[in-house]
């Protein structure tokens, strides 16, 4: 999945990004707003479609979107195609 | 009386033993920033308030996270007949947690199976941008007061968006099981409900 293929799936999940301006350098935490429950989605989306179980800190310590995309395939054996 | 929501969880309820870690937490500069009502409150405004405030009707909660006190919540206005309540967290530090996600799906959760409240009432300050990111799994209006927008919402439990995935994600991550074990029964609160979900209910006395 290349990264905006990865923004536009988040946009699908997080129905408030549809009308949302987002990009790879995004800043994640403003992204979301700071709230909880968003994390919780976002880590859930992430296990079901990346089959990666990312905890809190690693989430919390991406600074941008991108990050949060090169964080995740850093746990996965395929690199970005 | 307290509430074990899950694992680390834990609310008890407040009484007069209890009354002035409430109106300490209430007084917290990060809980004023978010609160509709600000300004600090004295020991004796928060007794005379508490004294007249129907306990049936509005409960408020200390919350425990790993025995650590983290801020309070509530659930205020019951409407018994038409199954409404206005829930809120408040909570000290800033949780961009999964732990805080889980607080609030256990809360709305207990909310719901103790109380049976079908449709919560919300009243957010705009300013208030994590409660209005959570508020997105609801459907809900925003609408001006006093030259401040505030979001007003009557929102469906049942309807919340998601909620069943979020569950799902922390039952596999951490086991939750949607029962709410209570320590003893239920002077402070004076009964269980007769809508309770006893099931999910596990009184520990």
């Amino acid at each position: 999945m290349r990264i905006n293929e990865f923004i536009e799936l988040l946009k699908g999940e997080f129905d408030f990004l549809e009308s949302t301006q987002i990009s790879p350098d995004s800043k994640l935490y403003d992204t979301f707003g700071g709230s909880s429950l968003n994390l919780l989605f976002l880590r859930g989306i992430i296990g079901e479609h990346f089959e990666v179980n990312l905890i809190d800190q690693e989430i919390k310590d991406c600074e941008t979107l991108n990050d949060l995309y090169t964080k995740i395939y850093s746990h996965l054996e395929n690199k970005p195609s | 009386m307290k509430i074990n929501l899950h694992k680390s969880i834990t609310l008890e309820v407040v009484d007069e033993n209890n009354l002035e870690l409430l109106r300490e937490l209430r007084n917290n500069s990060v809980i004023q920033e978010i609160l509709v009502h600000k300004g600090l409150v004295s020991s004796n405004e928060q007794k005379k308030w508490f004294d007249t405030t129907d306990k049936i009707k509005n409960i408020y909660f200390l919350i425990y996270i790993e025995s650590e006190i983290q801020g309070y919540a509530l659930l205020k206005n019951i409407d018994d007949t038409n199954t409404i309540g206005e829930p809120g967290i408040f909570l000290i530090s800033n949780h961009f947690s999964s732990i805080g996600g889980i607080l609030t799906i256990s809360f709305l959760d207990f909310c719901h199976d103790f109380f049976g409240i079908n449709y919560f009432f919300g009243n957010v300050l705009n300013s208030n941008n994590q409660a209005l990111m959570n508020y997105t799994y609801f459907d809900t209006k925003k609408e001006e007061k006093e030259n401040e927008v505030i979001l007003k919402a009557k929102v469906s439990y049942s309807e919340m968006k998601n909620i069943n995935k979020l569950r799902g994600y922390i039952q596999k991550w951490d086991g939750y099981n949607r029962i709410f074990s209570i320590s003893s029964l239920i002077n402070d609160i004076t009964r269980i409900p007769s809508y309770s979900i006893l099931s999910n209910i596990k009184v520990l006395d």
